[in-house]
């Protein structure tokens, strides 16, 4: 093989390649499921200060939830996208109009009329989640732990969010 | 309130987390109309074929020879480079956080400040800051990149490669590159 791209008296063989692409076949397979969720999470159990922690941070913020997600938000800036970074970029960026709007939050375009429902009875969960329920739990308790997201009470988030 | 839900997730025997944001009693918030305003408002997403890699290496190589006659196909490096937690690198206004509450077991609501997935529009949102990486890329490398939503790849000089990695990191923190699931040594071409 030899021409202007490549060099001539490469040593790759037509075997080569092939397991190349089968290496790149076998990559895309996944063998996973919900039992390998359920044996990841064996044993896993929610810390209760997870929720008193964050119970705690309401209250602080006289119970009001925006206020209280604006103030999380405001001091993780310097660590994630912010204006400052966004400045950083060269002024003729043709995305920088759409990064200083995402810098303020993401615009959720919803639906007209949107009413949210408010709650959501007990025994309507998807069967999926009551399989996988410590390994869900255990992923997002994850985004909590980076301070990520908030965890509450049922009765708090319905009187409160 | 939505429903907590779980997918399987190549390579992760944990799965992952969705937000079951299309099947709720109020009304939904995942619908075509909700996926289609996202996408106009922030663009398509166009997610790259082998074709368009292979067409990346050739164009890079051209402009390079043209720039600098004597620029050499053995010193050109393709990399990849994947973004850590691409979906919570940026975030929900504070009023409507509660629309993305996710009811868990034991009388618990989760309330993601940051993207989740199961939210339609998180894709196309994603994809402004892929397209100004990779803008920036081409800006400031001469490098050409490929991006769908946070995987990349792309092309240039040996010299140049940590600059890539640098380029994200300052737009999105310096915890947003997933170091595991990248490659910036480069492979030859």
């Amino acid at each position: 093989v030899g021409g202007s791209l490549f060099s001539v008296g490469s040593q790759t063989t037509e075997a080569d390649l092939r397991e190349l692409l089968k290496e790149a076949a076998d990559s895309a397979k996944d063998d996973y499921g919900p039992e390998s969720a359920v044996a990841w999470a064996e044993g896993y159990t929610s810390p209760p200060e997870y929720v008193t922690n964050d119970v705690a941070c309401l209250e602080a913020s006289q119970r009001d939830f925006e206020a209280m997600v604006q103030q999380r938000l405001d001091g993780m800036a310097p660590g994630r996208l912010n204006g400052e970074r966004v400045a950083r970029l060269k002024p003729n960026d043709p995305e920088l109009t759409l990064l200083i709007d995402l810098v303020g939050g993401m615009e959720l375009r919803l639906p007209e009329g949107l009413k949210t429902n408010g709650m959501m009875p007990r025994t309507d969960r998807r069967p999926i989640y009551e399989t996988v329920a410590f390994a869900v739990n255990k992923m997002l308790r994850a985004i909590v732990d980076q301070r990520l997201a908030f965890l509450q009470p049922l009765d708090m988030a319905q009187r409160h969010v | 309130m939505c429903k907590a839900h779980w997918t399987v997730k190549k390579g992760k025997p944990s799965g992952r987390p969705l937000g079951d944001l299309s099947n709720v009693d109020g009304t939904k918030i995942n619908t075509d109309a909700t996926a289609a305003a996202a996408a106009a408002y922030y663009g398509e997403i166009k997610p790259p074929t082998i074709d368009d890699i292979a067409v990346m290496v050739y164009d890079f190589w051209r402009a390079a020879k043209v720039r600098n006659p004597l620029a050499r196909w053995e010193d050109m490096r393709i990399w990849k480079m994947d973004l850590q937690g691409p979906y919570t690198l940026f975030s929900f206004r504070p009023e409507d956080v509660g629309l993305f509450a996710m009811l868990l077991g034991d009388d618990l609501v989760y309330l993601p400040m940051v993207n989740i997935s199961g939210w339609s529009g998180t894709p196309a949102a994603f994809q402004v800051v892929s397209r100004a990486i990779t803008w920036e890329l081409r800006y400031a490398l001469q490098s050409s990149t490929v991006m769908y939503v946070d995987d990349m790849m792309g092309v240039c000089f040996a010299e140049d490669l940590a600059r890539a990695r640098d380029i994200c990191t300052s737009l999105l923190g310096p915890g947003s590159v997933a170091d595991d699931k990248t490659d910036l040594h480069g492979g030859k071409t």
